[in-house]
């Protein structure tokens, strides 16, 4: 109800001042032609006219003043409006034929009160069309409402898988990886060349497919096997990994870019500060009705894990948009030591 | 007088990278020693004494910038923190 308290803006009130004065218009022709009071259009204009405009500015006052939010308290002004509007609109009638045409309303009884009553419905009329009026004009509103929610929210699904992407970018890892090959260029062509290669592979993979793309569960994991490779050649020995991954599963549909970010993490803040570095192990399998990829590390465990961080945060939240409930991420401390990461997707989409 | 500098770096391969960028643009320094992590760096700095020290600053164990600060404050040396600049500016 709050909105219909935000509908009453001066401009509002200037339009149904002249919807006001049409409707009387309409009434006062419709009378002229029954003839149920009297066959003077003028008259019959300037009585619906002063009964018109002192309704809807009594009862426009009263909304503006109270501001009711509750359907009683609406439908007491109205009536309190209807009320007092019929006696200051007979007022301002009698007042201006008596000045105009010396006609007097007062006589006979009979024929005041039929004005009186013909006011009273023709101002309940009027006010409904004014109430269904505002009613559609909010229930529109709530739909703009609605759409700017739902666009936004989209946008925001947007951003965050630009986010993602731009992180796959990162410009250390890049000039890193580059230094590296140009090192091995002299001292090892044939490992520079196969650095290379996985550097490609990895772009290419990453780069190139938008996130909505569909890609299997292999593709995915042979762009983190051409990540590990660049990192294994950088960390020599203190990097070593170990992936299984069952025929059963490897044709699977999985959103891209959705495991690099946990592996990444196993890397960067579990095993590259550690100083006799560790082993990372990704394993797939399948379950009932999900498919169940681990990482786990025996890096430095949560004391450098940064749980919060944007690609965990990505994850979880591109996780919950693409499968609701049936999708999650499970962070544990690994034994002995390190981190594990479990992401459960239900097997048939969403 | 010969400059001895001292290497710290986890990736062999940076390390090999900045020791051939160095030997051409100043082949009278004399690199004597590499680390692979903060604590070798800092084992090295102390046994080897040398006027240079070139420190990555992530590194495992002990950043490059907790092993300069310690030298910083007991020795008169002028650390340079710049292993990671200067490799990216050979791109």
């Amino acid at each position: 109800m709050e909105q219909y308290a935000n509908y009453f803006k001066p401009r509002n009130f200037l339009i149904d001042l002249l919807y006001t004065i049409i409707i009387s218009t309409l009434i006062a022709e419709f009378l002229t032609f029954t003839g149920i009071t009297t066959k003077s259009f003028i008259m019959n204009l300037i009585v619906s006219q002063s009964f018109g405009i002192s309704f809807c500015s009594i009862i426009m006052f009263l909304l503006w003043i109270f501001k009711p939010e509750k359907t009683a308290s609406l439908v007491f002004v109205i009536i309190i409006g209807i009320a007092s509007g019929t006696l200051i609109g007979l007022q301002i009638g009698s007042f201006a034929l008596q000045q105009i045409f010396s006609v007097t309303l007062k006589q006979p009884e009979k024929s005041l009160f039929q004005v009186i009553i013909l006011a009273i419905t023709f101002g309940m009329i009027a006010t409904y069309f004014f109430y269904s009026k505002s009613r559609l004009k909010v229930s529109q509103e709530l739909i703009q409402q609605e759409r700017i929610k739902r666009l936004s929210s989209e946008k925001e699904a947007l951003e965050a898988n630009l986010r993602l992407l731009q992180a796959q970018i990162e410009p250390h890892f890049l000039f890193n990886t580059l230094s590296n090959v140009l090192s091995l260029i002299d001292t090892d062509p044939a490992n520079g060349k196969s650095m290379l290669m996985d550097l490609i592979h990895y772009l290419r993979t990453s780069l190139s497919r938008t996130l909505h793309d569909p890609i299997t569960l292999d593709q995915e994991i042979d762009m983190i096997k051409a990540y590990l490779n660049i990192q294994k050649i950088r960390m020599g020995d203190r990097l070593r990994f170990k992936i299984e991954l069952p025929d059963a599963v490897r044709k699977h549909p999985f959103p891209p870019m959705l495991l690099q970010p946990l592996v990444e993490n196993a890397v960067k803040h579990g095993l590259e500060p550690k100083m006799e570095g560790g082993e990372i192990m990704i394993k797939a399998m399948e379950e009932e009705d999900l498919i169940r990829i681990e990482v786990m590390d025996t890096g430095l465990g949560f004391s450098s894990f940064h749980e919060t961080g944007v690609g965990i945060g990505n994850v979880k939240e591109r996780i919950q948009l693409l499968y609701g409930e049936k999708g999650r991420l499970i962070i544990e401390e690994n034994k002995p030591s390190g981190v594990r990461a479990i992401i459960e997707v239900p097997k048939h989409g969403v | 007088m010969v400059y001895k500098a001292i290497i710290a770096d986890d990736e062999k391969e940076l390390r090999t990278h900045l020791k051939s960028i160095l030997s051409e643009i100043w082949p009278e320094l004399m690199i004597c020693g590499e680390a692979k992590n903060g604590k070798e760096a800092l084992e090295l700095v102390e046994s080897k004494r040398p006027q240079i020290a070139f420190l990555d600053i992530r590194m495992p164990g002990l950043s490059g910038m907790e092993v300069a600060k310690k030298n910083c404050r007991s020795l008169s040396y002028r650390i340079c923190n710049c292993l990671r600049s200067v490799c990216d500016r050979s791109l």
